[in-house]
């Protein structure tokens, strides 16, 4: 089976990545209430959005990889190759965040729908925010790509729905503590927080590799099984 | 917006065959550019302007929720299909029951939320007896979701639930999307148009009243209050204050105004309260005038454009074509359901809105672009000639350069005798003369004095000769004082006066002073540069185009000016020869652009392929020129270049894709390759595609002025231009 609490500290540790692209999405949610109990369900209504299109989006990688892995039954390694390519989007991400590597400039470009998804997020219903947390899971985001290579590797719907769930609950905290407060810790202790968490986004991303590098299977030698559900199987699951 | 007529919702022109009337087709109706613009009002209809978008997007979220329910549910019915095949325990079975079940209740509200609109297109349509897309949509749509209904039903058969809500979905957010996009596209020209008050104080004999703008008529009398924009034209009766008057002339300097003066809607009143006689209906002011004539610039289009509603205009019917033979050939080959699917996937996945929209999106956000900035594009051809343009052609006088400067003075033997011992004397002559007079040297003579801080010598009885000069009486002493031409001072004086011209390292002076029959001392003056002329043309020759000079001025002049500015040159032309020579330079080398001050130029700026024009002024009905320069600012060229060399790629980018996506799909969808939830998506994503890359030109402009920032203007642009090398090295004659 996977490794739920691998999943869950992904996301966890990713969350200080999220903090910078979500981030201010929560500050907004929050700013429409002064209320800290009204903020509070808010927030939770946010992130239940978010987290139900990652759940949404595990389900069609599980599906995806499902089709995959029948049309391409003679080749044995795309579990192994989709954990490897997985691992190798969360190391790049981590890079990204950790400043080791930098991101080429990204054209601003118009998105026609800006005005109205600001609208929701400001908007006073709950209904409203849940749909904004909903159209949030959508952004682009390099830590979810990887999530979703990882979850489309379990080659199943209801696991690769329950690995962005697992995923998706990682990354709850952080976001509801910058919505409800912004200013637990203190400048410094967040740059620090951040860049830990950026080099465990690696981490994540090298365990995805090696496990995937030990599935890897050349010639006719023994069954492959899957490198993130089956390890009672591998005698060599890189740990 | 007068005219040509706009629709209700993005203010964009209407085309004809694109309006979709109310079903009353009275007059009053509002009327649509489009389906998406029809959806989008029919949605915020109800809810006024203040949830408008958040009620839409609910409505649409809510639509994507079930829609995503429905499709994770159709994911597991689909993974487990082959297994339940080799597995019909009742486990198996229930699971199956339930999926499908759970797939019927999340499509119903997707139906009730977006199935609206469509239905409301589709009797549109067949009350003006025509088939549209929307009822074969709406036929696949019904079709999906009964055939699955009953199977759910029956508890056995195939669903296509997620086909009924994908299909349904994807179009609605389509029009949607293109919908919004028009909408931003005509952003800036909106936010002109709110400078103008909802409401205004009307003043009558019995008192004052407030009022809407439209119960006003010329005649009227509005009293204005200092802060306040001006609703529409009219005429200062009494009151005075200071003018904002950027918005329709560009000009950043506030100007006095008092009774008896002009006043022009969209100005803004700085400081005075005003009694205002109003002569223009409302709607027919200065400023609605210039937005009239930038959408009909928009309605005009271009000339890819209307090549690009030609196919648009084939698209259609073999779209259908293709689809009914798909359907009838999959229908005999493997039954109706696939039959409908393979139709419905190639109905769905043509993207018409890629083909429609390629051309005018960008240019409508280009042209909505360019106003933000004051630049007024009046004719998309000559627009999108400009981006392609080679050679840019520049008028000299009022153009590269704005006014004149003294460059040299030389007093006379005989000033000794009248008591001017130095140039400073001379000029405090000649500038209390020139004080009065609007002629460029004399304004030139009264600068300089001004600059050096002279004071003023008391004139008396000063007159203008009208063509010669200036004439006054010195207050002490009561000598007369003449400033003017040569030849007119030299005929006042006499044979024995006449200036040795040869005399002059500088050739001949233009100007001289006479005191009491005697010529004191000669000026020589030069044209003034404008200071963002050098770094204008060195950025037009970093872009490749290759910019000179017409002028009907002599050649010793206009040589100075180019090699300052370092560009080519052609004098002296006589208005009949710069025509000639624009339309030789436009067979040569493509287009040519023909940049003068809007007045003295008309006839170039006419038979280039764009005229560009600087200082038009406020009268648009007297506008020559295709662009309109309003701020009367050089440096915008570089800006209007690019703008609409970025115009010409986007189009040429969204035309090709509109051809290569819908000449690779609807091939693929009609050989029932491509499921119609695939097939919507990829529509959606193409229409995405071509939307946000058209509006991308419309974030390029700056913002409209902001009438009380004084220092709105002092934006640098561009903001580092490349330092000119000396002149000839970038080509100077020939």
């Amino acid at each position: 089976m996977i490794e739920w609490p691998l999943l869950v500290a992904s996301g966890l540790l990713g969350s200080a990545h999220c903090l910078g692209m979500c981030g201010p999405f929560a500050l907004l949610i929050g700013s429409a209430t002064p209320a800290w109990r009204a903020n509070l369900s808010r927030q939770a209504a946010w992130s239940a959005g978010r987290v139900f299109t990652y759940a949404v989006l595990g389900g069609a990688a599980g599906f995806v990889g499902l089709r995959m892995s029948r049309a391409l039954v003679g080749w044995t390694n795309v579990p192994a190759i989709l954990a490897i390519a997985a691992g190798g989007l969360l190391v790049v991400q981590g890079l990204l965040a950790a400043g080791v590597i930098r991101r080429r400039g990204i054209g601003a470009g118009g998105c026609p729908g800006g005005g109205a998804f600001r609208a929701l997020l400001t908007a006073r219903g709950t209904v409203e925010v849940f749909l904004a947390g909903m159209f949030t899971g959508l952004l682009p985001c390099g830590l979810l790509y990887g999530m979703l290579a990882l979850a489309a590797a379990t080659h199943d719907v209801p696991r690769g729905l329950l690995t962005m769930v697992a995923f998706g609950s990682g990354t709850v905290p952080a976001l509801l503590l910058a919505g409800l407060g912004g200013s637990v810790l203190g400048l410094a202790a967040r740059r620090h927080l951040h860049l830990i968490a950026a080099w465990c986004l690696v981490l994540t991303g090298c365990v995805s590799i090696a496990r995937g590098a030990g599935f890897v299977h050349f010639g006719d030698a023994e069954p492959v099984g899957c490198p993130l559900c089956s390890p009672e199987v591998t005698p060599a699951a890189g740990r | 917006m007068a005219g040509t007529g706009a629709c209700d919702y993005c203010g964009l022109p209407l085309a004809d065959g694109a309006v979709f009337d109310e079903p009353t087709g009275s007059l009053g109706a509002p009327r649509f550019c489009c389906l998406g613009c029809r959806f989008a009002a029919s949605i915020t209809a109800s809810r006024g302007a203040d949830g408008e978008s958040r009620w839409m997007m609910t409505k649409l979220g809510l639509a994507i929720f079930f829609t995503m329910n429905v499709m994770v549910f159709t994911m597991l019915l689909w993974s487990q299909q082959e297994g339940a095949a080799a597995d019909p325990s009742a486990g198996s079975r229930v699971f199956y029951d339930l999926a499908r079940h759970a797939c019927l209740l999340f499509t119903g509200p997707v139906l009730l939320l977006l199935g609206g609109p469509l239905v409301d297109d589709v009797l549109a349509d067949l009350r003006r007896g025509r088939i549209g897309i929307s009822l074969l949509l709406l036929a696949g749509v019904a079709a999906a979701f009964g055939q699955s209904a009953w199977a759910t039903w029956q508890g056995s058969g195939h669903v296509y639930y997620e086909v009924a809500c994908m299909v349904l979905l994807a179009v609605t957010l389509g029009r949607w999307l293109e919908a919004s996009g028009k909408l931003r596209t005509t952003q800036a020209l909106r936010d002109l148009q709110q400078l103008l008050p909802d409401r205004v104080r009307l003043v009558t004999a019995d008192g004052e009243a407030e009022v809407p703008l439209a119960g006003v008529r010329p005649g009227s009398v509005v009293r204005l209050l200092p802060g306040e924009y001006v609703p529409t034209d009219g005429r200062i009766v009494a009151g005075c204050g200071a003018i904002d008057e950027r918005t329709v002339t560009g000009e950043s300097v506030p100007v006095v105004k008092g009774p008896g003066d002009p006043l022009h809607s969209g100005t803004l009143d700085l400081d005075g309260e005003l009694i205002v006689e109003v002569t223009a209906a409302p709607g027919a002011g200065t400023l609605e005038r210039l937005i009239d004539a930038v959408t009909a610039a928009a309605a005009g289009g271009s000339r890819q454009q209307r090549i690009a509603e030609r196919i648009a205009a084939w698209f259609l019917p073999v779209v259908l074509v293709v689809a009914a033979g798909s359907c009838a050939v999959h229908w005999w080959r493997q039954g109706m359901a696939a039959g409908v699917l393979a139709g419905l996937a190639v109905v769905v996945v043509s993207c018409p809105c890629a083909l429609g929209l390629a051309t005018p999106l960008a240019l409508w956000a280009a042209i909505g672009s360019a106003a933000r900035r004051q630049v007024l594009v009046r004719d998309g051809d000559a627009f999108e000639r400009l981006g392609s343009a080679q050679t840019w052609c520049f008028d000299k006088t009022g153009t590269l350069t704005t006014g004149c400067r003294v460059t040299d003075i030389a007093l006379r033997p005989a000033a000794a005798a009248a008591g001017i011992r130095d140039e400073d004397e001379l000029l405090a002559v000649a500038g209390a003369l020139a004080r009065g007079s609007t002629h460029v040297h004399a304004q030139a003579v009264a600068d300089e004095a001004e600059a050096r801080g002279l004071g003023a010598v008391a004139m008396l009885e000063v007159r203008t000769v009208p063509g010669r000069g200036i004439e006054g009486r010195l207050a002490a002493g009561g000598l007369t004082a003449q400033l003017g031409s040569l030849r007119w001072i030299e005929s006042l004086c006499g044979e024995e006066s006449i200036v040795p011209t040869e005399a002059f390292p500088d050739g001949e002076p233009q100007s001289a002073l006479a005191l009491d029959g005697l010529v004191i001392g000669c000026l020589w003056f030069a044209e003034t540069l404008r200071p963002e002329a050098i770094p204008t043309v060195a950025a037009l020759l970093a872009r490749g185009v290759r910019p000179r000079i017409l002028s009907g001025d002599r050649p010793e002049r206009v040589v100075r000016i180019a090699d300052e500015v370092g560009i080519e040159w052609e004098a002296p032309l006589l208005p009949e020869g710069k025509l000639e020579r624009i339309k030789a330079l436009a067979g040569e080398r493509g287009g040519v652009v023909m940049v003068g001050d809007g007045i003295n130029d008309a006839p170039g700026l006419a038979a280039a392929d764009a005229g560009v024009a600087l200082g038009c002024g406020a009268d648009v009905s007297r506008w020559s020129a295709d662009i309109c320069l309003l701020r009367d600012d050089l440096s915008d060229l570089p800006w209007l270049a690019d703008l609409a060399a970025r115009t010409g790629r986007t189009i040429r980018w969204n035309l090709l894709w509109a051809f290569g996506y819908n000449a690779g799909l609807v091939p693929l969808a009609a050989a029932g390759w491509v499921h119609p939830a695939l097939a919507a998506l990829a529509m959606l994503a193409s229409s995405l595609l071509v939307v946000t890359s058209s509006l991308r030109l419309a974030d390029g402009g700056a913002e409209l002025p902001a009438p009380s920032a004084g220092a709105a203007d002092d934006r640098p642009y561009p903001p580092a231009l490349p330092a000119l090398e000396p002149a000839g090295a970038a080509g100077a004659h020939r």
